[in-house]
């Protein structure tokens, strides 16, 4: 008989350190209009802030919960709270930092990722920025990367006034809304035209409180002719109650701009990640998303590009793996809105152990898109016939001149493939080991070396069996 | 005419509601008479529409139109087929009027049918027909289906075909729709048996100011079960076509294969081309690949004709053709093969 190829579940145990969180200030629980005026008043938020925080309250009131996706149910409000204030303030060298948390941060590896490879950082913990540092002979080239609520109150208020929630608006969905009433943290970044940043910047978030939120924002605007790659990284430990993240990240790429996001999404399996990520890309732009989706106990995740611009692109590379007690909707979308556009989406997504992993999109070309192009190519491996895998793929072409592609592929590891690499001289559980580590691959060759190897150590791969 | 508001052809697991694509909702009639159906003299149902919509008898379009079939369907207009070798119908819609057919079909274990069902339309104007097709296949049997619709350019079709499959049951089907205004076509296969297959083609042509909607759902719940849809169509200026397409492999369904293919050729620059070709899966052992190709004539296509001494019209009207032949000739009947391409060479005519 054949013994199944088995994986074992991610080894979380470094993601697992918990501090007591005895000294931070923490919002009560729920979600009310005194609630989001105390954020406010936290925040010392403008009064426009204060003006959207409402609007997008009753906004949330008003929409309802998503029909379509993993249920939300154990998801309660009442018992989230959406402000956790870290007893410290945010800090440009790690030495201010406290101990605890500066210790947390360490483990991660994030104090020396920033040394080897890395022109800024920003880590989140809970609801606020502990640290952010951006390298000198960056800043000298004018790049802007600081937190959003300093910014808010500096020379950049009206560029941010203009930009936030402008490309995803809290009427978009129920935790847009819900991230426009209580956002905090997050990075803002400015990169001047013709500059091309070399180095990638990176923010990292940590949630560290029970029965917590974290709603940080994310702002990015490269302008005409510059390039950036940025990196967001995030995790927390396992709570047995629900915590929920519901980040927002807007990108706004200018024309012949060239923007890369990276992210490797490592919530705990107690996590709700119901994150909104979008992209406007004008002529001649180029929008990259790598994306990682590894932890959460429920995701929603679904990069969105708006090509808005002749000539600009998009390509979304993603890989997914579901684990015991995962259901992970992930995704992307992309409105081509302006002609000879094109975007090339290509995920994998693996399932094990009652893992649910869902891979939904949505190509939409637009009348004025005329000469635009798409493929779409999403492949799922199934790794036991506990788990589920579905495709959902959206396609709404409105031109005649284009030219779409589509293809996907839902399967298992192929006794065939197996058999090459064994008369190769692999023994089978190395055979299968490289099957599956270069079916995730997509993703992993497109990370600088650092993170590519902190991927595949998230995907911590042990094999036995034989063939049947 | 007085109307119900119901939803047909629901997407099998929902997606985002802005795309509009998770369902069709449509005013059907609220009184219906029976369509015409020769040759006379088949075996009806009786008076009541309880023996072909039990509880447990959904529809290809949706278990909500199953439900409005089974209060609204008119005496005399379900009919038992007899599952002989072939069986030959021709449904002829009136002008003005909302018509409606349903049949069902049980072949025996061992035994092969051709059912050839031809859509026409008495004269000129706006009528509505509803067809509606419940098959069940025995261990071993095979039903070659065919479906053309040959209705006048000002009516409107709803299709329905529910097929389930007993072991090593084989269930082909090509289907053309290319006449109607308004086209709801709805299909779903419960591929229940060990070894059981399905494989439906589908052409269409939605010409201008036209509109098709498709759902067609391949339900795997046998082991070593296989099925392979193939859509291939074409979309004017100005048409409008939705396919949902389904193929779920549900647990047990161990060693099964699901293959869906789209080709869509788009001839006008603005059209409504929307597609969601869905593949769930709950068991590891099986295959499952969707492709599409969604586009105009290639220029190499072109050049290469027009080096052969063809001008522009010519070469369209070769190409187009040649995107429906591909369905027609995978008809197993000499005489509704003969009687669609007439159809559509008519057609290209206007």
């Amino acid at each position: 008989m054949e013994e199944k190829t088995y994986i074992e579940d991610i080894d979380r145990s470094i993601y697992d350190i918990r501090n007591e969180n005895d000294d931070s200030y923490r919002i009560e629980d729920g979600l009310t209009e005194e609630i989001v005026r105390q954020i406010s008043r936290e925040k010392n938020d403008p009064e426009w802030m204060l003006q959207l925080r409402l609007r997008s309250l009753a906004s949330y009131r008003r929409q309802d919960i998503p029909n379509w996706g993993p249920p939300i149910d154990e998801l309660d409000m009442d018992h989230i709270s959406t402000y956790v204030r870290p007893n410290t303030h945010m800090a440009n060298d790690w030495e201010s930092v406290p101990k605890d948390i500066k210790d947390t941060f360490e483990r991660l590896g994030i104090p020396e990722a920033e040394r080897k490879s890395l022109a800024g950082v920003g880590a989140q913990y809970d609801s606020e920025l502990v640290y952010h540092n951006v390298k000198k002979e960056v800043a000298e080239q004018g790049v802007i990367y600081t937190d959003l609520e300093s910014a808010m109150h500096g020379p950049y208020e009206e560029m941010i006034r203009t930009h936030f929630m402008k490309l995803v608006p809290p009427s978009d969905h129920k935790f847009a809304a819900l991230h426009g009433a209580v956002w905090s943290g997050g990075s803002f970044v400015y990169v001047p035209p013709h500059v091309q940043v070399s180095i990638p910047l990176q923010s990292y978030f940590r949630l560290n409180a029970k029965g917590a939120g974290q709603f940080e924002h994310t702002l990015i605007l490269v302008d005409e002719g510059a390039s950036l790659h940025f990196i967001e990284g995030c995790s927390a430990p396992k709570y047995n109650v629900a915590n929920l993240h519901a980040g927002c990240v807007e990108l706004y790429v200018g024309k012949n701009a060239k923007l890369r996001y990276s992210t490797i999404e490592n919530w705990s399996k107690n996590m709700f990640n119901l994150n909104t990520k979008r992209a406007i890309v004008e002529e001649g732009g180029s929008m990259e998303w790598v994306s990682g989706s590894f932890g959460s106990h429920v995701s929603y995740l679904y990069p969105s590009t708006i090509l808005n611009g002749p000539h600009a692109d998009v390509t979304f590379t993603g890989v997914t793996f579901a684990g015991s007690g995962q259901n992970l909707d992930t995704g992307a979308k992309v409105i081509h809105n302006a002609p000879y556009t094109s975007s090339y989406l290509n995920t994998r997504s693996i399932s094990k152990s009652g893992g649910i992993s869902t891979f939904r999109s949505s190509v939409s070309i637009s009348e004025k898109a005329h000469h635009s192009k798409s493929s779409v190519s999403c492949q799922s491996l199934m790794l036991d016939s506990e788990s589920r895998s579905d495709t959902i793929p959206a396609m709404d072409i409105r031109a005649g001149e284009v030219d779409v592609g589509h293809e996907a592929t839902i399967g298992r590891i192929s006794n065939s493939e197996i058999f090459y690499l064994m008369s190769r001289g692999m023994s089978e559980d190395e055979a299968r080991e490289m099957i599956v580590r270069g079916f995730a691959g997509n993703v992993s060759k497109e990370l600088p070396m650092e993170y590519a190897l902190e991927m595949n150590r998230l995907i911590s791969i042990e094999m036995k069996g034989t063939m049947g | 005419m007085t109307e119900t508001k119901q939803v047909i052809n629901r997407l099998y697991a929902p997606t985002w509601r802005w795309l509009k694509l998770n369902e069709e909702q449509v005013s059907l009639p609220e009184s219906l008479a029976p369509a015409k159906v020769l040759p006379e003299g088949q075996t009806t149902a009786g008076a009541s529409a309880s023996v072909l919509y039990g509880p447990d008898c959904g529809s290809g379009l949706g278990a909500d139109f199953a439900a409005y079939l089974g209060s609204h369907l008119p005496s005399g207009a379900g009919y038992i087929l007899e599952p002989e070798p072939l069986i030959r119908l021709s449904l002829v819609s009136r002008a003005g009027q909302a018509q409606a057919a349903s049949f069902a079909l049980s072949v025996p274990g061992g035994k092969e049918c051709t059912l050839c069902m031809d859509y026409a339309s008495e004269e000129k104007g706006e009528g509505t027909l509803l067809v509606d097709l419940q098959i069940r296949l025995g261990q071993g049997a095979s039903l070659h289906l065919i479906q053309n619709d040959r209705l006048n350019p000002d009516s409107c079709l709803y299709n329905g075909v529910r097929v389930v499959c007993g072991k090593e049951a084989k269930m082909d089907s090509v289907q053309m729709w290319v006449g109607g205004k308004t086209v709801y076509a709805g299909y779903r296969a419960e591929l229940e048996g060990d070894a059981s297959v399905c494989t439906p083609s589908v052409g269409y042509w939605t010409r201008t100011g036209h509109k098709s909607d498709f759902n067609y759902e391949m339900v795997h719940r046998g082991k070593e079960t296989s099925c392979d849809v193939l859509f291939s169509g074409i979309l004017d200026e100005g048409a409008a076509k939705t396919f949902r397409g389904v193929i779920d492999f549900k647990t047990g369904s161990s060693g099964s294969v699901g293959t869906e293919n789209e080709n869509v050729l788009l001839t006008g620059d603005r059209v409504l081309n929307r597609t969601i070709p869905l593949i769930l899966c709950s068991e590891e052992d099986v295959k499952g690949n969707h492709g599409a190709t969604i586009g105009k004539l290639s220029g190499e296509e072109k050049f290469y004709l027009s080096s052969r001494g063809l001008d522009e019209a010519s070469i369209d009207a070769l190409l187009v053709r040649a995107r429906l032949n591909w369905i027609v000739e995978r008809m197993k009947d000499e005489k509704a093969r003969e009687q669609i391409l007439a159809f559509i060479g008519e057609m290209y005519a206007e």
